[in-house]
């Protein structure tokens, strides 16, 4: 009976999953810049899913606004990212994080 | 109503368990595009739980923004640039220890905090209530009611962002740069030296016709482009008694 009962909690449980879940991949991510990428909009996915279960369980629109302002963002910075990874691409023909490492000198 | 939380459990239950799994696999796959698609898949699934959830708006854009914009560009970069997909598959091992433990350390403390919180019960502005509307008006209008008033400047900062985002990826993507582009160039800047740009020359008085025929016997100094009418800027200083022209030469 409980597990028919959903409240924001399990919201909040599927949210810290995705978190989890990229921030794991983060980690074991050694070949693939792009990946990272995906990684970081997962995590920001899990911080939209905590705002917006907030928002309704508080009963205050705030949480919804900030997660448009928190889409916005990650749409620019996904865009400028993407942009940085093919200018890279074009320079070192690679992509490989374990070989981007000439500021490690 | 039984029936309707059955059915409510039900739909969250199956679109919470496909993002997780979808999440797993944009992480776990081996091919980057297999990653781009199950990226896709999980902003399905969290814009199904928004919408379940009464966010109807977030949900939407989620599936318009992310799933149609944001993970098809993914998908371009991804396709467009050559990846290796044999050299990704190693490394994996190597740092999965401590990712595991990283992981485990996170998620046993955020499930912690999040079952344990309690709420308060005072709520700080009345007029961003949801129950104060959703009865008469959706969600989205009562977001509407909220953006173009209380957050408008945020508002107009978000569009500010996408702005210079824009123009970023534009000018880093841009390829084919114009002659006549005004840009600074700093290998030009530093060897440009005193020496290079500076050039004495010994002008020869009373030889000169009709374009230098007044201007004997004076210094004068100007760059190189206005080389042809330079000795029509210094006839003030004409009865000077250096014999030698000091031009200004610019780089080239």
């Amino acid at each position: 009976m409980d597990l028919l009962n959903i409240n924001y909690q399990d919201y909040l449980i599927v949210s810290a999953c995705i978190f989890v879940i990229g921030l794991v991949g983060l980690f074991i991510n050694t070949k693939s810049l792009i990946r990272v990428l995906m990684c970081i909009e997962l995590i920001l996915l899990s911080a939209n899913i905590n705002f917006v279960t907030f928002s309704i369980k508080l009963d205050d629109l705030t949480g919804q606004v900030f997660s448009l302002f928190v889409l916005t963002v990650a749409a620019a910075e996904a865009a400028i990212a993407l942009a940085i990874l093919v200018v890279f691409y074009r320079e070192r023909k690679t992509i490989a994080i374990d070989k981007i490492n000439s500021l490690k000198g | 109503m039984e029936n309707y939380m059955w059915l409510n459990a039900l739909v969250f239950y199956v679109f919470a368990f496909v993002l997780i799994i979808s999440a797993l696999f944009v992480v776990f796959s081996k091919n980057p595009v297999h990653s781009v698609l199950f990226l896709i898949l999980t902003f399905f699934n969290a814009s199904a739980l928004f919408i379940l959830e009464g966010a109807e708006f977030i949900g939407f854009t989620l599936l318009v923004v992310y799933a149609g914009a944001v993970a098809i560009m993914f998908l371009f970069v991804v396709m467009f640039i050559d990846i290796d997909t044999h050299t990704i598959k190693g490394g994996l091992i190597k740092a999965l220890p401590v990712a595991l433990i990283l992981g485990l350390i996170f998620l046993a403390e955020l499930i912690v905090a999040f079952v344990s919180w309690k709420i308060p019960l005072t709520h700080v502005n009345s007029d961003l209530n949801l129950a104060f509307h959703a009865t008469q008006v959706s969600n989205i209008t009562d977001l509407g009611l909220v953006i173009y008033t209380r957050f408008f400047h945020i508002f107009q900062m978000g569009g500010l962002v996408l702005l210079v985002g824009m123009l970023g990826a534009i000018s880093l993507t841009l390829r084919d740069k114009r002659e006549d582009f005004k840009t600074q160039d700093i290998s030009q800047q530093l060897e440009r030296t005193y020496v290079n740009t500076l050039r004495i020359v010994q002008s020869e008085p009373q030889k000169n016709d009709n374009e230098k025929k007044d201007s004997e016997n004076e210094k004068s100094t100007e760059t190189d482009t206005a080389n042809s009418n330079s000795n029509s800027n210094s006839n003030s200083n004409k009865d000077s008694d250096s014999s030698s022209d000091i031009e200004k030469t610019g780089e080239k």
